[in-house]
């Protein structure tokens, strides 16, 4: 049994490692198919994505003149900054002293700890009634048959074991301390100053790097959006839809197929090994307490119950790990996502599996059928598998907008902007 | 530490040292009238724990201190002088106190 546990975690370990490298190569897949159908926030790119797959929201939200506004106020929050005369003077301690404003807190930070240990070793109970009596002076007047007296004397060798330097001079020692406690406390207002120049100047590249990428920014939430749509919709609706820009096809039919192969994956695992995880586990456990009935009380187990509690039952186990690794390595090899032209009702897992594999286990499978009475697997022509030729996807009509463009999308709105993109 | 426990631990330390310690002592000399928390009459040594809680400072006001302390600059007598906000512990009274008797024995010795 145990050999068997060995082998499920094997195969827990190898599955995780493929869904690793399939969800990287799925993530790039929706990249490429945000590119295609977004490149840019060009009216006429938009008035194509909208086109090429329904998702209309992308006309009403007028995301270039969103994303303008977003500039803008970025704009205006730097501007606020650089307003501030400290900004200035952070920069030019940079540039010119190599003092970054981090470096600058740090300083002052040890200087302060510097004062800090040396007030926190001084500090002594006795020491502020030293100075005011005296102590070691022909002034400090407290008779030796008082306690007090020995407990100066014992404070004041406590204070001169410490600090020898001082011989004895309390008075100094004392103003010392205070000078010190002075320092800190005003290296603790400068450094509350530089901490806010810190957050200040952090605030500025924050500010400036969110304006460098507002556009990219802007326009990746598009595209995550309008790829969801248009991988959340049926494949085969889609694969029609997109039949008027055959390379936008091809990238959608990858990402479409890659995201099927998630899907299929998990659920291959999760049929054959992760069942049989806990089947193995339940079994171990309930042996284990067998055995452990046994050896509290030795005696002969009934040969029916001997029988039914330890039948072998690896040729089983042996069995459903072959399906898996048969059914696994047929979805996770397949690569010819384009052949998805080929196929009216476009269902993967047929695809996938050339209709040889029952996928009635999987849910999105058992689904499709149900919604599709009449369907069944045709194969499609050999000339699909084939790799299409390149036609390259020419995007460059879609360049970003001019800044024209931008402002009077802000002023009229998305449609308005579009209207006047194809006027001119 | 309580008050008690300081006089205890006084007499301890001052009988150790030789002296006869009678407590609760009254002391009538030289206008001081006060009952003295310990007090060898002979050697003329002993100590006050001065506590508000048992009305010390009626007695022990600054001008009997005063006249006290003028007579233990003269050599006639010692007292071993406690203010309770003074006492942090049994090491630091054990310690004055033997620092006291030590004084004390010098100066008798010179005497």
């Amino acid at each position: 049994m145990e050999e068997d546990l060995g082998r499920v975690e094997h195969a827990h370990r190898w599955h995780q490692q493929q869904r690793v490298a399939v969800d990287a190569e799925l993530a790039q897949a929706r990249r490429d198919l945000g590119q295609a159908l977004l490149p840019s926030f060009h009216p006429k790119a938009i008035e194509r994505a909208v086109s090429l797959t329904g998702y209309s929201p992308l006309v009403h939200e007028n995301l270039a003149a969103r994303a303008a506004a977003e500039e803008t106020q970025l704009a205006g929050q730097i501007a606020a900054i650089e307003a501030d005369r400290r900004y200035w003077d952070a920069e030019r301690d940079k540039s010119l002293r190599g003092l970054t404003p981090a470096l600058h807190v740090a300083r002052l930070t040890q200087q302060q700890r510097a004062f800090d240990d040396f007030v926190r070793s001084a500090e002594h109970p006795r020491l502020q009634r030293l100075c005011d009596l005296e102590y070691g002076t022909p002034r400090y007047d407290v008779g030796w048959w008082r306690l007090s007296h020995h407990q100066d004397k014992s404070g004041a060798e406590e204070i001169l074991k410490r600090f020898p330097a001082f011989g004895g001079d309390f008075a100094r020692f004392a103003a010392e301390l205070g000078r010190c406690r002075a320092a800190s406390a005003q290296l603790g207002r400068d450094l509350g100053a530089a901490q806010a120049v810190e957050r200040m100047l952090g605030e500025h590249e924050r500010l400036v790097e969110a304006r460098r990428t507002t556009k990219d920014r802007w326009l990746a939430w598009a595209r995550e959006r309008i790829v969801s749509h248009v991988l959340g919709t049926e494949p085969s609706a889609m694969s029609k839809w997109l039949e008027r820009e055959p390379p936008t096809r091809l990238i959608f039919l990858r990402a479409s197929g890659l995201t099927a192969k998630v899907s299929y994956l998990d659920g291959l695992f999760q049929r054959d090994v992760g069942q049989m995880a806990v089947e193995l586990r339940e079994r171990h456990a309930k042996l284990s307490k067998l055995e452990a009935a046994y050896a509290r009380r030795p005696r002969v187990m009934p040969a029916e119950q001997f029988a039914k509690a330890f039948v072998d039952k690896r040729p089983k186990y042996q069995a459903r790990l072959a399906r898996f690794s048969k059914g696994y390595q047929r979805v996770h090899g397949f690569d010819r996502f384009h052949a998805g032209r080929g196929v009216e009702d476009l269902l993967w897992w047929d695809v996938m599996t050339d209709g040889r594999l029952d996928g009635s286990f999987l849910p999105d499978v058992s689904t499709f059928r149900q919604t599709h009475p009449d369907y069944s697997y045709e194969r499609p022509d050999r000339s699909f598998f084939k790799e299409p030729k390149d036609e390259g996807l020419d995007l460059s009509d879609y360049d970003e907008p001019s800044p024209e463009v931008l402002a009077s999308a802000s002023d009229s709105g998305a449609d308005h902007a579009m209207h006047q993109s194809d006027a001119s | 530490m309580t008050e008690a426990e300081g006089a205890g631990r006084l007499k301890e330390l001052f009988e150790a040292a030789g002296y006869r310690i009678a407590e609760r002592c009254t002391f009538d000399e030289e206008g001081v009238f006060a009952e003295l928390d310990g007090w060898d009459p002979a050697a003329r040594v002993g100590y006050e724990y001065i506590t508000s809680e048992a009305g010390d400072r009626i007695e022990f006001t600054a001008t009997a201190i005063a006249a006290l302390e003028a007579r233990m600059t003269r050599g006639e007598l010692y007292v071993l002088l406690i203010d309770e906000h003074d006492v942090d512990g049994d090491a630091a009274l054990s310690a004055a106190a033997g620092e006291f008797l030590r004084r004390v024995a010098e100066l008798r010795g010179v005497q």
